[in-house]
This record gives C-alpha cells, structure tokens and sequence, in this order.
C-alpha cells in the first residue's frame, strides 16, 4: 500500500515569518525548486509527521492575489494547477487586518485552508487577547497559534494539516458582495459555465470575481474559448474599475465585522518600530547612518573573510604541488593541479567573502533595515530610472557581481530588475581591482589611487547612463509605483540568519561553481594545447586567439598579449594579471617583474594603459555573471545584449580615451 | 472639511481615504494593502531625502512615493489622536463622543442620515453577533459591526 502523502503549500504576506515556520516544519530537509515556465524559485521541504508525507512547497509572499506581481500569479496558478490538498496561510497575529485580506482570496480559490496564526508572543506581550474558537466559527477555517522562531506550536499545525487534508476538497465558503454585484457574478458565471473545460479546471465565481476586477492574465486563460467573445461583451458593459474598488472594500468590511470580535485591543498606534525609525531613517541622522553601515558591511566581508581566503589559498597551494609531485603523468597532474584545481580555487576562495556578504545581507533584511535602505535611496534612484530597491544590488556589485544580481529578486517590476541586472556588470567589482593596481602603479606612481577612484567613477557614469538609456529606449516607461511595506523592526535569530546565508551560499556555489568549473578547464586546454606548448604562451591555442583578435585591439593601442590576457578575464577578471605574468615570461606570480616587463616591452603609454583599464572594467562581464545573467532574465537574448553592449561599450570608450589622449599630446 | 489629495497632508497628520484614482498605476496592489475608502492614514515622516513618504494605515507602515499619493483623494481628520478607536471595539455600557467617520463619501451620508454625526455622544447598550445597539441622542440605533468598525469614537 502506499503511503499516505499530502502535499501542503505555505502562503503568507511578506514578513509575517512564513520563513521561520517552513524552517521549523520542514527543518534541514529542503531543496530549491523552479517554477515551471518562470524564473521564480522556490522551496520544497518534506516532514514525515504520524506516519504520514508532507510536502511542503513554500509560495511567494504575497499580499493579495490578483495579477499585479509575478509572484501573485505564480501563487495563485499553483493553489489552481497543482491542487494542494491544504494551503496554510501564515498570519501576522499583530497585524491581522490586512492578513486576512489574503485569507479572504485563498477562500475564493476554494482551496481548503488551515490558519497559522503566528507570532502570538508579540500580540501576546502587546496586551492583545486573540479568540481563536471564534475566528475558526467565523472564518470556517481551523487557526492554529505559532510561533514560529520558538517552533511553538508547529506539532498541532501539523496535526491540523494532517486532519484537514483527509477531509478531502473543499466545499465553497466566500464574501458576499452585495445584492447588485452578486446578480453581475452569477450572470457571468452562466455565461463562463457553458465552456466545459474552463468550468472543470476553475473555480467558477473566482473566474467571474476575476474577470469583473479587470484581471487580464484570466481573461487570457479565456482565449479561444467558445464564450470569450460572450464574456467580453459582457464586460465592456461593467465598470470594472469600480467593481474593483467596492470589491476591495468589501473584503475588507467582511474582516471588520468579524474582527472586532475575536480579538480585542488588536488597533496599536504606536511602536517601539516607530522609535527606531525616527532615527534611522530621520532627515539628517538617516542618510550618514545608512552610508555607515553599508560601509562597515564592506569592512567587515573584507576583513572577516581575508583570513580564511589566505588559508584556502595556501592549502590549495599545498595541494597543488602535491599532485605535481606525485602524479606521474604530466598532462594529468597539470589538467589536476592547474586546470580542476585552479576552477574550484577560484570558487572556494571568494566562498568567505560571498558567506559573510550574505550572513550581514541576511541579517539586514530580517531586521527590516533592508526595506528602509530602499526607502532612503529611492529618490535619487528614481532620478537615475532605476528603483529604490536596486541600490542594494548596485553597491553589492562593488564585491562580486554574481550575488549581486541575485539580489535584484527583490525588485517585483520586471523592467526595473531587468534594468538593474543589466547595468550591474558596470560597478567595478573585487576581482578587476588587482589588473587596475598592476596597471596604474606600473603607468601612473604617485598619482595611481586617483587613477583607480576615477575608474570606479566612470563604471558608475556608465552604469547610469546605460539604466537612461534603456529607460528611453528598449524598456520604456517609469520606474515601478513605491508601494512597500516597512516591517517593523525584530531581532533576528542566528537560526534563521544562518539558514538564509547557506541557502543563497549554496545557490552561488551551485551555480558560479559549477560554470567557473568548466571555464578553467576550458582555458586550461586552451593554454595547454596544442601539445608541448608552454603553459599560456603565444603558440597556445589561447595564444593563437590572441593574435586573431589583435587587430580589433590595435586602435586602442593595445599588442596581442594584452588581448589574450583579457580573452583569459572573460573566465575571471582576475585571470589577467596572472596571465600577463605568462605572456611576458616573467611567471605569474611576480607582480613587480610584470610591472617592470608591461613598461618596458608592451610598448603602450599611459593613455594606453587607462584605455586597458577602461576596458577591463566595461567589457565583457565575466562568465560566472554572464550565468547569472542567464538564469536571472530567462533570456539569452538580453544575456547576449549584456555581452555585446558591454564590449561596445568599452572599445568605443577605450577608443575615445586613447584617441583624445592622443590628441592632447600624451603618449 | 475639504477634499484634497494625499500628497497634500503634513507629517504628523491623518486623513481619511475618500478614493483610489482610477489610473494609478498601483492601485490594484494598494487596496490589497488596505487603501479602500474609508481607511484612515497617518502621515509619520519623509524619507531623508524628501520623497517617498511613510504612512501608517491599519496599523503596519506603508511607504509611497508623492506622486503616488497624489492619485488618492482624502478627507484631513486632523491631528492624530490617540484616544480615539471604533466604536465596534466600546465595551457595553460605556460611553463616548464621536470624533471620525472612516468612511466614503456615500456611507459617510449615510451615517449622518442615521445620526452619527461628528460631536455626538454615543452609549453601547448591548454587543451581540453581527450587530450592536447604541443610544444615541436619546434614541435607540441599531449598527452592524462593520459599519460600527467605521465611527471613531473618543471613550468619555
């Protein structure tokens, strides 16, 4: 017999701890998931509890579910196609008004629902009394009090489930919407009902809720239907826009009468939140607070984590001379040593600086700060196309790239994102300051940090000019409305920070591993190869690509063996110098030596030297981001204009330096 | 009191929610969030830099930028008050006097038509289910919850 298997789904607002909750079901056993057609991700757990499988699937956070966020419709398209046998929806107990909102949707779905009436200790310490026999008679739905950092309460949710999904489906309990639009309802529900597989797949009365609303993503699942030109007749007769607000204020008066019932005291005016942000995001206090601490995040990674990246670093050292030592074959041990061994270097090396970017990021975002962080920079964000939640990833990129794009999920508005992914590769990260150092200290002394600084200027004058140009091109209209919720302020758990840190870790380690894997065995061959080559040299295959690349090189001034070094940086930027070591036969590890052979026999001036600079800095983002890119859009084509503007960019800039430098009678 | 828009009214004042412009690029996600008539809203505190804005509505913080705002129409309520609740959430037999209307326009009539109208003293006879009686000006009323959740009332 099989066993007994219920699959559950978790839904919630956002930062009501439906995190914590899921952590404290599902504990360690999770994995991430992709939505099929869509890049959201997310989380499934198992939990075998009496005997019987869950599966626990965590959806989005969502406020409501109609079709104004991907995130909404991805929710409500699961609850629909997939069929979970119970959805819980996880309640702020502080904030019950606008939570019961989303209850209010679920109910409409007909979807069976149990209530996770979490964080009671905070309701509980603020004096409120919530009746939670009552609500379960009001809502016809079973609550359950949690909490879900303590874990309390998380066996009788699971008793619950487990109860509810036996019963089966659900029959239908909803909102009444008045005398007037309930003959509107069922009116299109007759007319909706005549199309067989539209009734058999949809709740009928959501459908017509729906469409009544102005939904377009049903009114497309509508297509080609025998009734959609019925339905759309139907439709221009109504004033959706007002049947959407008196449906709105509906909900809310349905949760009005019942909530003065079950819960007294639950109306607060004043928080200790609120104290804090009179300072935090106060008119002079904000701003050099907020400055101060995403500097001190910097510090911290890079001086937390330099420790343990020098201990990677000679280990694998260690391990490297091992293998020479002891593996006979000499192509072997060199795939071994420099090629597989070289790729999970690089990966294991920037793993305590990305672990402890995330730890401090995480932290951030389950104080709140995060949301204030965007609140404070949304206006001059705003002023740059952008939106006020793309200042995070856009300063993370100063550190690597590749997390940073995976920070912009937070940004809802496809075209914001879309736009902030694209301009990321612009700020200067980690990895291109060591080529910058070589080249400014072997071509500009005394006056190099200001070199460096001016080209982290001119990454960001790009990356802005780039955000205004696609505003006013390809991606056109406004930034998306700043409508955000600040949560209020919680300490947070190590527990829960940890497991946020080691969820994004491993995703970086999954996907910048595997890729940056692969590109330094590639360019292990490419250096190798053909047979009997020394290691990188202009004979290589490397080499030859080089050479037949130079001339794209030579306007701006630059020989062959600057253009193989910078062929290497597409792997990682930070393959340059070492690769410069190669080709000018000094080693690669003797950055004096290259200095001295870069002024000596490159032949470039000082003009060129910026121009190298400039476009190391704007080309090609490196191939862990290009993946990124990838996986972030969905798309190819905007990876591939990422790639393609990028090198536009930086020989059109490059050219302009080393022409007008030129001119000026430098070099 | 007068209509105006939402980008009008002050830190450190309320306002009560009269409508949702109907081309707001937002709106849909903002009656989610509980921007229906007749919700009341706080105005806390500019960004630092001036805009967006954080409010407070059904008790959590909202922040919006100005031009948003100026999609919706509110009525001013004044000064923030922190005595005031609905009077849904008077205990029986207490009194109180009557200091706000969440409401719309039309309900807002409504509630005057019935006599709840701003200044008067109220007194709960008897809670129940769905509904409450009140005595007002001398007369018996009769009020469901929901509407009773909708008259600010200042404990006396």
């Amino acid at each position: 017999m099989a066993r007994e298997t219920y699959r559950i789904a978790l839904s919630g607002n956002p930062n009501v701890g439906k995190t914590t909750v899921f952590n404290a079901i599902t504990g360690a056993r999770q994995h991430v998931g992709n939505w099929p057609g869509v890049t959201v991700e997310h989380m499934v757990g198992k939990k075998r509890f009496r005997g019987v499988d869950l599966e626990v699937v965590d959806l989005p956070g969502t406020y409501s579910l109609t079709a104004y966020s991907a995130d909404e419709v991805v929710t409500r398209d699961f609850i629909i196609d997939e069929r979970p046998d119970v959805v819980v929806q996880v309640v702020d107990a502080s904030n019950m008004e606008r939570n019961l909102y989303l209850t209010t949707q679920l109910m409409e779905l007909g979807t069976r629902v149990v209530i996770a009436l979490n964080m009671v200790d905070i309701a509980d310490a603020r004096g409120d009394t919530i009746d939670t026999g009552r609500m379960e008679e009001f809502l016809e739905i079973p609550v359950v009090k949690t909490v879900g950092s303590k874990g309390e309460g998380i066996d009788e949710l699971l008793n619950v489930i487990i109860d509810e999904a036996r019963l089966g489906p659900h029959h239908e309990h909803e909102i009444g919407y008045g005398e007037e639009l309930e003959e509107t309802i069922a009116h299109l529900v007759r007319i909706v009902a005549r199309d067989r597989k539209i009734k058999d797949r949809y709740p009928l009365r959501w459908v017509a809720v729906k469409l009544l609303e102005g939904d377009e993503n049903v009114l497309s699942k509508l297509k080609g239907s025998p009734v959609e030109r019925q339905v759309r007749r139907f439709l221009k007769k109504v004033d959706q826009v007002e049947i959407e607000a008196v449906m709105a204020d509906k909900r809310y008066e349905a949760i009005n009468a019942v909530l003065p019932q079950v819960c007294t005291r639950c109306v607060i005016r004043m928080s200790p939140s609120d104290m804090i942000d009179r300072v935090l995001t106060n008119k002079y206090l904000g701003i050099p607070i907020f400055l101060a601490l995403m500097w001190g995040a910097f510090e911290l990674t890079f001086t937390v984590a330099a420790p343990f990246m020098s201990m990677i670093d000679i280990g694998l050292g260690h391990l490297a001379s091992a293998i020479h030592a002891n593996v006979a074959h000499e192509g072997l041990a060199s795939l071994l040593a420099d090629g597989i061994l070289g790729g999970v270097g690089f990966v294991l090396i920037f793993m305590p600086n990305i672990f402890i970017l995330f730890l401090l990021l995480a932290i951030l975002e389950d104080s709140g700060y995060m949301s204030r962080a965007a609140f404070i920079m949304d206006r001059l964000m705003y002023k740059l196309g952008l939106h006020g939640k793309s200042f995070i990833p856009m300063l993370m990129g100063f550190g690597c790239n590749v997390p940073a794009i995976m920070a912009t999920r937070s940004i809802e508005d496809r075209k914001d994102r879309l736009i902030t992914i694209l301009v990321n590769p612009f700020m200067a990260c980690g990895a291109r300051l060591p080529v910058f150092v070589l080249f400014a200290g072997a071509f500009f002394g005394r006056t190099a940090g200001a070199v460096i600084f001016s080209l982290y200027v001119l990454g960001i004058v790009v990356a802005i000019v780039t955000a205004k140009l696609l505003r006013t091109t390809v991606l056109k209209g406004r930034p998306a409305p700043f409508i955000m919720e600040l949560p209020p302020y919680r300490l947070p758990t190590v527990r829960t920070s940890v497991l946020h840190m080691w969820d994004h870790g491993r995703m970086y380690l999954k996907k910048a591993g595997t890729i940056i894997l692969l590109g330094a065995i590639i360019m292990w061959f490419l250096a190798s190869y053909p047979a009997g080559v020394s290691y990188g040299s202009g004979s290589s295959y490397a080499g030859m690509i080089g050479r037949t690349v130079a001339p794209f090189f030579a306007p701006i001034g630059l020989d062959w063996r600057i253009a193989v070094a910078l062929l290497f940086g597409f792997f990682a930027k930070e393959f340059v110098v070492g690769s410069l070591g190669v080709l000018y036969g000094v080693g690669d590890t003797d950055s004096g030596a290259i200095t001295d052979a870069l002024r000596s026999e490159s032949g470039i001036e000082p003009v060129h030297a910026y121009g190298a600079m400039a476009f190391t800095l704007l080309y090609l983002p490196c191939l862990a981001t290009v993946s990124v890119i990838r996986k972030e859009t969905g798309s190819w084509r905007w990876t591939m204009f990422s790639v393609l503007y990028g090198v536009a960019i930086a020989w059109t800039i490059a050219f302009a330096i080393v022409r007008i430098g030129v001119m000026l009678g430098y070099g | 009191m007068d209509e105006t828009t939402l980008d009008k009214i002050e830190p450190g004042n309320a306002a009560v929610v009269t409508r949702v412009g109907r081309h707001g690029h937002g709106r849909r996600r903002l009656m989610a969030m509980g921007m229906v008539p007749g919700t009341e809203i706080e105005v806390l505190r500019k960004a630092p830099l001036g805009d967006p804005v954080e409010y407070r509505i059904k008790g959590y913080s909202l922040s919006m930028r100005k031009a948003d705002a100026a999609d919706i129409e509110v009525r001013p309520n004044g000064g923030v008050n922190g005595f005031s609740r609905p009077m849904a959430t008077i205990p029986e037999g207490d009194t109180g006097r009557i200091v706000g209307l969440h409401a719309g326009k039309g309900l807002a009539r409504k509630l005057e038509r019935m006599g709840f109208s701003l200044g008067s003293e109220i007194r709960i006879l008897r809670t129940g289910r769905g509904r409450l009686k009140v005595e007002l000006d001398g007369s018996e009323v009769a009020v469901g919850k929901g509407m009773a959740m909708k008259i600010m009332v200042e404990p006396l």
